[in-house]
């Protein structure tokens, strides 16, 4: 509530002398659960409001926005409460898996620098922001609607009755999950990008980096004490067009055909005794993510065959190839095990996709995790949907 | 499922001509509403809606066709109606004491996520003489798609004294949610529901473009809904026949401009218009999905409001101003109860109220609101006329 007045009064500094409505909207993510409307329905949407800005620099953007992200996932408890040791060392026999509610909003700042002639985006973006997140966590929607539905994460029913399956747990290992499993935290976000990517949705080439700064110390204002962490996150993406036939009758330069190579790293350490689930990253295709040590790296090398944009630039079908990689190392987070340790992940597999006009897509994925975490089983999955986004 | 669903979502974008690169794209977000209980001390937002659209030329000559998707989710906790015997849908209110006791209400309280998703096509004819931007005569044909689910809720997932709704603690459904449920079907089974309508929205615009809502309205509106929720329409997939209905509304709204000053920079100081309008709507069919039935569960519906809306000065930015509205409204329900089987009862009843709002409304995001309001007669409901207030603030957007 107080960010919110934050955000009006500096708009309201910023913005006293801007004539009428300039407002933007704009949804970056929507995302679906199996579970929710068959991954059919959204159940959670990422969006932003942009105020009207000025650029403060000729040619580059300047960006003040009011983010907000909102929606119910399902996450995966992965660490055991009482003293942080990873479940999939020895993998429990009750289902991991709840809901979460949450929200976070973030009052955004963006100043880029170098105008690149071939994109949108600056060469050099500089961004900060203030973030508030709030989570209630609660079993996940299936629970107790059928006979083999008795168990849950938090508890289970007995026949009569809940019973706490971590009585007086300390709940080290998750601290966001303790008492009503309810967060709110506050946190400051300062990161530069650097874009040097062509991209025309089938074809992409260049470099794109991307590095931010989380602190979110439990002294912030508002927060609730849930969480102590300093994050750092770095991101790397290159990109190569092997092979492409344009459409050179089309004025629209789409194409007939192309293959794209794609790397995308990523890098993130976390410092802080209590770490929340939201921060943890660490994923790769399929359910095994990299255990929480304070450095995680995830690869994905993946190539995709494009086939024909059909009458417009966004409707066209494809074909993925990925392997995920990913390892932890140094010391484990939210544990009373503070030994060094390294654990490496991976995964393959196969997306098909095809995409209607940017709006709607059918998909159909195929992949094995040959090297999950610890003594998780090796398991191979496929899916098929159809979802509606962006 | 999957397929069922498609098809008709395939079957409106392959009704794109083949020049879709035209269209431009825009994104908008509106009404979010509040979370269950105690979510985020109630002050953040659990559920949004938001759509895009897209603008291109079907026909040489006419202005461009709209194309929207507007996709939705929420969610809250629900309270089962107490005032529907579940067998037989009979409302409480037309029983005695005596027959109350032979009938079986359900209670309690249960948490309900949905989502839907909306797409359309709306194309315009000719140009408003009000308003030379606009189109005159608007055709839209849409499809709906509505999902939803009944689970416990969620204060199950913490000591408490709770009892789970549908089931017992070993999970077995309890007595009555095991049988078919004609009042309530969308308890039935799984509890989880599709429910799908396809729509005709023709519309006629007399009146005047209000781009920020600051500027006075002036001139006529009329406009004929017709939904249509067939159980052919991958309605009757899971857990029996949700949904077998059609419905049609007629509306008309008239508004006339008392008086106008304006900024110097062309905003509005202050503005006043009178308004006017009737609604008609009637349900048919035996099966209506939960979030398309009415008030008092009456088919019939016919409404009258007169309005007088005052707005004060446009501040800081062009969506920034306040404004007062006083409203009368005069309402009678009438006709059979929905999903009753065999439509035994029948009832006429006349609401009438009287609300004032004001609302301040800062840079086309946030609303401030305060309601008040006076029931003079609740209908069928053996209530004294009384006072009620509300306030809100919310988060909105609307383009």
């Amino acid at each position: 509530m107080r960010r919110i007045a934050a955000a009006i009064l500096i708009f309201v500094a910023l913005s006293a002398s801007l004539p009428a409505i300039g407002f933007g909207y704009h949804v970056f993510e929507i995302r679906t659960e199996l579970e929710f409307g068959y991954g059919v329905f959204p159940s959670s949407v990422m969006y932003q409001f942009n105020f009207p800005m000025p650029d403060f620099i000729p040619g580059t953007k300047t960006e003040l926005a009011f983010r907000l992200d909102n929606g119910l996932v399902y996450r995966h408890l992965r660490q055991n409460p009482d003293d942080g040791s990873f479940l999939a060392l020895d993998p429990p026999s009750y289902p991991t898996e709840y809901t979460v509610l949450f929200d976070e909003f973030n009052l955004f700042f963006g100043q880029g620098f170098v105008d690149t002639s071939f994109s949108d985006n600056d060469l050099v973006t500089l961004f900060f922001s203030i973030d508030g997140r709030f989570e209630n966590a609660y079993e996940r929607l299936s629970w107790l609607s059928g006979p083999g539905e008795r168990e849950g994460v938090f508890g289970y029913s007995d026949g009569s009755g809940w019973v706490d399956r971590f009585p007086g747990s300390s709940w080290m290992g998750a601290p966001e999950l303790a008492g009503d499993r309810m967060m709110f935290q506050t946190s400051l976000t300062t990161g530069v990008v650097l874009d040097y990517m062509r991209e025309k949705v089938t074809r992409r080439d260049g470099v794109w980096f991307a590095s931010y700064l989380r602190l979110a110390p439990d002294f912030m204002i508002l927060n609730d004490g849930t969480g102590n962490f300093i994050a750092s996150w770095n991101e790397l993406k290159l990109s190569k067009t092997l092979f492409s036939v344009d459409n050179e009758k089309d004025y629209r330069d789409l194409s007939w055909v192309s293959i794209v190579l794609d790397n995308h790293t990523v890098y993130r350490y976390l410092f802080g005794d209590r770490v929340p689930q939201y921060i943890l990253g660490g994923d790769i295709w399929g359910d095994s993510d990299v255990p929480a040590y304070d450095s995680v790296l995830t690869n994905r090398l993946s190539l995709t065959i494009y086939g024909p944009q059909i009458n417009s630039r966004d409707t066209y079908p494809l074909i993925r190839i990925f392997w995920d990689f990913g390892v932890g190392f140094g010391h484990p987070l939210n544990s009373i095990h503070d030994d060094y340790g390294v654990e490496t992940v991976g995964s393959y597999g196969v997306r098909a996709e095809f995409i209607i006009f940017d709006i709607a897509q059918l998909y159909y994925e195929i992949g094995c995790v040959y090297d999950p975490a610890f003594n998780e089983k090796v398991y191979v999955e496929q899916r098929f949907g159809f979802s509606v986004g962006i | 499922m999957k397929r069922k669903l498609l098809l008709p979502f395939l079957l409106l974008v392959l009704l794109f001509p083949a020049v879709a690169d035209s269209y431009s794209l825009s994104a908008f977000i509106s009404g979010v509403s509040n979370g269950p209980d105690s979510f985020g001390y109630k002050l953040f937002p659990l559920g949004t809606t938001f759509g895009f659209e897209k603008f291109f030329r079907i026909f040489n000559g006419l202005k461009d066709a709209e194309f929207q998707v507007e996709m939705s989710m929420a969610f809250n906790e629900d309270v089962i109606s107490e005032l529907y015997d579940w067998r037989t849908g009979r409302p409480k209110w037309s029983m005695t004491k005596e027959e109350e006791a032979e009938y079986e209400f359900l209670s309690g309280t249960y948490f309900y996520p949905r989502a839907y998703i909306d797409v359309y096509l709306d194309q315009g004819f000719w140009t408003n003489p009000l308003y030379p931007d606009g189109t005159l005569f608007n055709v839209k044909i849409g499809f709906n798609s509505n999902f939803s689910m009944s689970v416990e809720r969620l204060s199950l997932s913490r000591p408490g004294t709770d009892s789970p709704v549908f089931t017992d603690w070993d999970g077995n459904t309890r007595y009555p949610y095991t049988e078919s449920l004609p009042a309530f079907p969308w308890f039935q089974g799984s509890r989880n529901v599709l429910s799908n309508y396809l729509y005709l929205d023709l519309y006629l615009n007399l009146d005047r473009d209000t781009p920020t809502d600051a500027e006075p309205e002036h001139g006529f509106y009329m406009e004929l809904l017709l939904q249509y929720g067939p159980w052919w329409l991958a309605n009757n997939i899971m857990n029996g026949t949700q949904s077998d209905y059609f419905k049609a509304t007629l509306y008309a709204e008239e508004k006339l401009e008392l008086f106008s000053i304006q900024q110097e920079n062309g905003w509005n100081w202050v503005n006043m218009y009178f308004g006017h309008s009737n609604s008609l709507q009637y349900i048919y069919g035996d099966v209506v999905p939960r979030h398309m039935v009415p008030e008092d569960r009456l088919r019939g519906y016919l409404s009258d409001r007169i309005w007088l809306h005052f707005t004060g000065p446009q501040f800081m930015a062009g969506d920034c101003f306040t404004f007062i509205e006083l409203n009368l409204y005069n309402t009678i329900r009438f006709g059979g109860v929905v999903n009753e089987p065999g439509n035994v009862t029948h009832a006429v009843e006349l609401q009438s109220s009287f609300t004032a709002l004001v609302q301040i409304r800062l840079f086309g995001f946030i609303r401030l609101e305060y309601q008040v309001g006076y029931d003079f007669i609740r209908g069928i409901w053996p209530e004294k006329p009384r006072w009620w207030q509300n306030a809100a603030l919310s988060f909105y957007v609307s383009v």
